[in-house]
């Protein structure tokens, strides 16, 4: 990244900068092999899984 | 004279080698003597006084284990020259880049607090005031920081790491029997006892030997110190250095509360300090010290990671190579993170036991994720090239991650439920 870009991005908005990012990253660039089709799923279903723990946790801790 | 020569000639090939180790060395010895932070001085201070010296082994096994996942950030910042948030949005897309991101941001700061807990309460010990020493840490961090250059932070940095090291001389002056650290000691075994807390106890120290943020912090210092991927073997090495100090720390510090406050239920590290002082004032000073160094050092990787991230997520200029007027964004985090955890730190009757169960629980969603993603990036041929893991590297990174996934998860359900384990 060279300077002008460096000072460009510095001074854009925050809502614009994280369009821009969010357009830059659309698409992973990784190559989905099996591998990585396997790890990301685990990796959503023990996300999920620990949110919902939390959320009990808490609902718990209001009900008490 | 051709032995005269040849001793020359060796000499000066030697003191080449350690100048070249000098210049490289600082990543991987200031992450990893800063994952002894005060949260991993208290799980030690605490193993040492409940365990005694039967533990000190399974602290022996955690050095290589770090040294594998440090290793692997070495390789992808010294090859892709990218930190890890950045390198997360580019492989795996904006929604994983997002949640890292802000699950790192969210980590880092409540850990923050948790280091400045560290420190006000080390040194209300010798009755400064929290007050001042929130200033104290944010003007000479200020400092670190302000003067421009990386490799000067880096030296600092590594300054306060030898502080650390304040733990081997307190214990010598504590006089543990020798013959029984050993036995007990460096012949594995699980001691006698409740397995539950035994277990809880297992995974503190796991939860504290490898943490999101040291994944982030190494990759970024990487990066931003300019290393290329001949400098990858000294770079290897430094962490080596790095993971045998954050052991000999850790065991050092079992070794003082093992021989001093055995059978003493210790809740933080700045309580042992306290219940120290009347038994030995220079052993206590120096454990004071030590834990006040520990959140320091934690504090200074833990800003920095965070400022380095958001400066690589939104291309805004991050080094500590570049003034304020070139970085204004890089340097505004670094300040205000320190400033908010400074200003909880004050707040009276702040929950602040809360934060530290909070911290153990968020933690422990990122660390999976963190890790999944550094070994899928460090398989990635057409990123990595060469410097990909070879099969010996993956059996032996896998098994560490699925380990540590399991155990830090279990550490977060039983900081959640404290009688699930029991």
């Amino acid at each position: 990244m060279d300077e002008n870009e460096r000072d460009y991005n510095q001074s854009k908005g925050l809502l614009e900068s994280i369009r821009e990012i969010n357009a830059k990253y659309r698409h992973p660039r990784i190559k989905m092999t099996r591998l990585v089709n396997i790890s990301l799923w685990a990796l959503r279903i023990y996300l999920i899984a620990m949110l919902l723990i939390l959320f009990y946790k808490f609902a718990t801790l209001v009900i008490h | 004279m051709n032995a005269l020569s040849k001793t020359f000639y060796q000499y000066r090939r030697l003191s080449k080698i350690i100048k070249l180790f000098l210049i490289i060395a600082g990543p991987g010895i200031i992450v990893m003597v800063a994952d002894n932070d005060a949260g991993g001085i208290t799980t030690y201070a605490a193993t040492g006084s409940k365990y005694g010296y039967d533990l000190i082994w399974f602290l022996v096994l955690l050095g290589p284990i770090a040294y594998f996942v440090q290793e692997m950030t070495v390789r992808l910042g010294a090859v892709t020259k990218r930190g890890h948030a950045e390198a997360i949005f580019d492989a795996f897309g904006s929604f994983w880049g997002w949640f890292s991101f802000f699950d790192l941001g969210l980590t880092n700061q409540l850990t923050l607090i948790t280091e400045f807990i560290g420190m006000t309460s080390a040194l209300s010990i010798f009755g400064i005031p929290p007050l001042l020493t929130v200033i104290i840490v944010i003007l000479l961090m200020g400092a670190m920081v302000l003067q421009g250059k990386y490799w000067t932070w880096e030296k600092i940095a590594i300054v306060f790491c030898l502080v650390n090291l304040i733990y081997i001389p307190a214990a010598f002056m504590v006089h543990p029997d020798v013959n029984q650290v050993l036995r007990n000691g460096m012949i594995p075994h699980f001691p006698a006892g409740s397995t539950g807390e035994l277990f809880f106890f297992l995974m503190a120290n796991v939860g504290t030997t490898i943490a999101p943020w040291m994944i982030f912090f190494q990759q970024s210092s990487v990066v931003d110190k300019g290393m290329k991927e001949k400098d990858i073997p000294w770079a290897q090495f430094d962490t080596i250095v790095g993971a045998f100090f954050t052991v000999l720390v850790a065991i050092f510090c079992v070794i003082v509360t093992a021989t001093v406050l055995r059978g003493v239920d210790i809740q933080s590290a700045a309580q042992a300090a306290t219940m120290l002082m009347p038994i030995n004032k220079y052993v206590g000073t120096f454990l004071a010290i030590g834990l006040f160094d520990a959140g320091f050092l934690g504090a200074i990787c833990i800003s920095l990671a965070t400022s380095w991230a958001i400066g690589e997520v939104f291309g805004w200029a991050h080094s500590l190579n570049l003034k304020v007027r070139e970085a204004p964004w890089f340097y505004a985090y670094y300040f205000l993170s320190l400033l908010i955890a400074g200003v909880v730190v004050l707040i009276p009757n702040a929950p602040l036991v809360l934060i530290t169960l909070f911290v153990q629980v968020i933690a422990t969603t990122l660390l999976p994720a963190t890790m999944v993603f550094l070994i899928l990036l460090l398989n990635n041929e057409e990123l990595m090239g060469s410097y990909k893991n070879n099969r010996v590297q993956n059996i032996i990174n896998f098994s560490i991650v699925i380990g540590l996934i399991i155990l830090s998860t279990a550490y977060s359900l039983s900081a959640l439920f404290p009688n699930l384990f029991k």
